[in-house]
């Protein structure tokens, strides 16, 4: 028995990978696929969402404040009117503040405060490794904030200075590149296991050969088609 | 028009890389497995909370981004439900409730954990990341009235006395750092686990270093390395094997491109002091 739900999975996830080949209409095909399923479902949760959170409320008469709230949610539909697009201003105002507010608001506790107090370490503990870590710490955090002192001398020393917090920064940088290029493997490695499972298995060995055989005349079939 | 040069084509890195990572899945190696410091302290803080102890379990899980922080939250919920707590999901953004229903919760009915009593899934809450978990951690009742499947929260056990993020023992949180530090961790000093991206980990150690943040799984590795401490097989073992043959090829790569553009330049520098 088929069982349609894996057959999609795996036909989809090879047209994806058609790509690394090369552009092909199955790329194409799984690409404008999963915009029209993924606007389709924002759809329906966004639909479900004001549903449960707004208008429950409303029409039951627990919280008809909300009304205001809907409105400006709909008034940010007039920016489609050239006459009317200043009302969407204000909503969008609202929404940018809030944003705003709520994220600021411990900003300076959590990422100010607090990173700079982790830096006053002891220069000395019993462990060697540690010691070595904490002056490591001290040194380079100081350096790469004074490598982002803009208004600065042409001494030799700060130049060595700058050059240290660089140096940091670089290797900062090449810890970032080591985790992304782990992270996009891993997408690859995520989706491999889920095909080579014994269910999946068998589809993947027949789609596949079935898409590699296309692929092969691709570039003879698509001349008929054009011709057409 | 430039004559085809085989071995110019950048394709070939990619069929190497198609055979470094599905060459150790077919054939497991068996490579071995350090556990990193923030995943042992995750471990610890769990280990320590009391079993029955209320967690709230915060992602935004999608399709897209399953394979890198699926295992990290499916081997922090496992160990959760071996450990007998009561888990409160909640999502910050739309996929997350629907993949949860659809791909995490099947796999925990070995625990016998019955809905709504041992565990419950919220939904999910629209806005950004960061005013969504404001708004759980501050207001869920005010932004939540039924959970995922429509039952009203009054009528589920596990909410009974759940009004603020302070009611929970322990947060966990399955995407980035910074918005569950801000929203979660310093207004309420509850102890807060999260797990990140791969590719995040570096950027997130000053935050476990000030002791902000109680442990951190990092991408596939880190969860192979906590279900290596849970004691069960899931996607973070089976995966590790390739993830670090494909590092290696990469980190080959690296070096044999730089040698390369050495090569290069000295030669065309040589050139050019010929001339």
């Amino acid at each position: 028995m088929i069982d349609f739900t894996i057959l999609t999975t795996v036909f989809l996830t090879l047209c994806v990978y058609t790509f690394v080949y090369k552009e092909s209409a199955f790329w194409r095909f799984a690409e404008q696929t999963f915009i029209g399923l993924a606007l389709g479902y924002t759809f329906v949760m966004a639909i479900q969402q004001i549903q449960t959170v707004a208008w429950v409320p409303i029409s039951t008469g627990k919280n008809v404040l909300f009304i205001g709230a809907m409105l400006l949610g709909f008034s940010l539909y007039t920016r489609f009117s050239k006459k009317h697009a200043w009302i969407s201003r204000w909503p969008m105002a609202i929404l940018i503040g809030i944003g705003t507010g709520v994220a600021m608001r411990t900003v300076v506790e959590s990422q100010i405060v607090a990173q700079i107090a982790a830096t006053f370490l002891p220069l000395v503990t019993p462990d060697p490794m540690k010691t070595f870590n904490n002056i490591a710490i001290i040194i380079m955090v100081a350096c790469t904030l004074f490598f982002f002192t803009f208004t600065r001398g042409k001494g030799k020393t700060s130049g060595n200075v700058r050059k240290l917090g660089r140096y940091t920064l670089m290797l900062t940088f090449g810890a970032a590149f080591g985790g992304t290029v782990l992270t996009r493997m891993t997408l690859y490695i995520g989706r491999f296991t889920y095909l080579w499972a014994p269910a999946q298995r068998y589809y993947l060995l027949g789609v596949g050969a079935l898409m590699l055989v296309v692929l092969a005349f691709y570039e003879k079939i698509t001349p008929l088609f054009q011709k057409k | 028009m430039a004559k085809y040069n085989p071995l110019k084509d950048y394709r070939w890195i990619y069929m190497l890389l198609i055979i470094a990572v599905s060459w150790p899945l077919l054939f497991p190696i068996g490579l071995p497995v350090p556990v990193s410091k923030s995943t042992r302290m995750a471990f610890d803080t769990i280990e320590k909370l009391p079993s029955g102890s209320l967690v709230a379990v915060s992602s935004v899980l999608s399709g897209g981004n399953w394979p890198d922080l699926g295992p990290p939250e499916m081997a922090l919920v496992q160990h959760l439900f071996k450990k007998k707590m009561k888990i409160v999901f909640i999502g910050c953004v739309d996929e997350t409730p629907t993949i949860r229903e659809s791909t995490l919760l099947p796999r925990i009915n070995k625990y016998d954990a019955q809905i709504g009593v041992d565990y419950v899934n919220l939904g999910f809450i629209a806005g950004a990341p960061d005013v969504a978990e404001a708004a759980f951690a501050t207001s869920l009742r005010k932004v939540l009235t039924v959970d995922f499947r429509g039952k009203p929260l009054d009528e589920l056990p596990i909410m009974k006395g759940v009004n603020t993020l302070a009611d929970f023992k322990l947060v966990i949180h399955i995407g980035m750092a910074e918005d569950p530090v801000r929203q979660y961790y310093t207004p309420f000093k509850i102890p807060l686990i999260v797990g990140v991206y791969g590719m995040m980990g570096p950027h997130y150690i000053p935050y476990l270093e000030a002791g902000q943040l109680s442990g951190m799984i990092v991408g596939l590795r880190g969860a192979a390395e906590y279900e290596y401490l849970v004691g069960f097989v899931g996607e973070g073992l089976m995966g590790s094997d390739a993830l670090s043959i494909t590092h290696l090829l990469v980190a080959i790569c690296i070096i044999a491109g730089n040698l390369a553009f050495l090569y290069t330049t000295r030669g065309g520098a040589k050139k050019e002091g010929t001339k």
